[in-house]
């Protein structure tokens, strides 16, 4: 009988962790739109227990905004990614490096800190949810979220999480960028796991390969221009949902 | 009649003469006319927002020309 009672306890343990991983997932479904870029996209979250996985869709070549000259960037099939861990506080996303001329993906393992988020006494109902307002700034913008705490999700599409409930719409307060909730479905069998698909690249990297790249960008385009010639007025503005990594990057 | 016979041949000899004297002149030469040329590119990099205004003094139309062209090419994306 006594040795019996190991086994007992390891078949038990291992029929929770079975009954553990078997507990359903939840994906929430969002469009995310960037004004400044003309960009819509569709973007899933995954969430279970205190994991989840974001994944931006291609962008919807539908949307016609101001005419430009160009607008280069790069993504493959995959696109971008987020995989958020409140155990470990684990942030890891795929995105893309310009490399010698070309946007190769990366995984890169974010040190931010967890959002500060200030609570407000608004509260609005959003379809069939009641909803609270918090707010918080994260590298370079101010965003205003309505969340619901009727839907246990406290991780947000992107790198948002650490509110009570699942966020219904979260916005800039330019409303520049927009992310807003479409459906939710449970999922049975959803594997949440970080991006592993692509070269892992430190986040100080990340960010100066990315500032550097735009630098490198109009030194190519004066390259092809005559002697002589004379480039004036490089303004640049950052359509991008982050603008400043001073906490990742001093200056 | 006569007289009739004449004016023909005169104006058709004339408009002969005309004619010739068209085809061996020498070529009209214009003179190229050097100027700035300025344009302005828009569009984003990366998510980057990119203006610039291009200048470049003493070019003809052409050569203007041209240098839109370049700057189109240098700004066409990278391969994927």
């Amino acid at each position: 009988m006594k040795n019996l009672i190991p086994i007992i306890l390891i078949l038990t343990s291992v029929d929770l962790i079975y009954a553990q991983s078997k507990e359903p997932a939840l994906e929430l479904n969002y469009t995310y739109e960037n004004i400044g870029n003309a960009e819509r996209r569709k973007v899933k979250l995954i969430f279970r227990n205190q994991e989840s996985l974001t994944s931006f869709s291609a962008k919807d070549t539908a949307i016609v905004g101001e005419p430009k000259d160009f607008d280069i960037g790069g993504e493959d099939d995959k696109g971008r990614q987020v995989y958020k861990n409140s155990i470990t506080g684990q942030v890891i996303f795929r995105d893309f490096m310009p490399r010698d001329g070309e946007f190769v993906p990366c995984i890169v393992a974010d040190p931010m800190k967890p959002l500060n988020w200030s609570f407000s006494s608004k509260v609005k109902k959003i379809g069939k949810y009641r909803c609270s307002s918090a707010s918080t700034e994260f590298r370079g913008r101010k965003y205003v979220a309505w969340y619901t705490e009727d839907i246990p999700v406290t991780h947000g599409p992107w790198k948002f999480a650490g509110l009570p409930g699942a966020i219904i719409e979260v916005y800039t307060d330019d409303r520049s960028h927009l992310f807003t909730l479409i459906s939710i479905n449970s999922l049975q069998d959803a594997e949440i796991k970080p991006p592993s698909d692509a070269q892992p690249v430190a986040m100080g990297e990340y960010v100066t390969k990315k500032e550097q790249a735009v630098t490198d960008f109009i030194n190519r385009l004066a390259a092809a221009l005559p002697r002589g010639a004379e480039i004036t007025g490089v303004s640049t503005g950052d359509n991008n949902l982050e603008t400043d990594f001073s906490d990742v990057v001093k200056k | 009649m006569k007289a009739v016979l004449v004016l023909v041949i005169f104006l058709l000899t004339g408009a002969a003469q005309s004619k010739a004297d068209a085809l061996s002149a020498p070529a009209a030469t214009t003179k190229e006319v050097l100027g700035s040329c300025t344009f302005a590119v828009n569009g984003t990099f990366n998510g980057v927002v990119v203006n610039v205004t291009i200048t470049v003094s003493e070019v003809s139309a052409l050569e203007c020309a041209v240098m839109k062209a370049a700057a189109r090419k240098a700004l066409e994306p990278p391969k994927k």
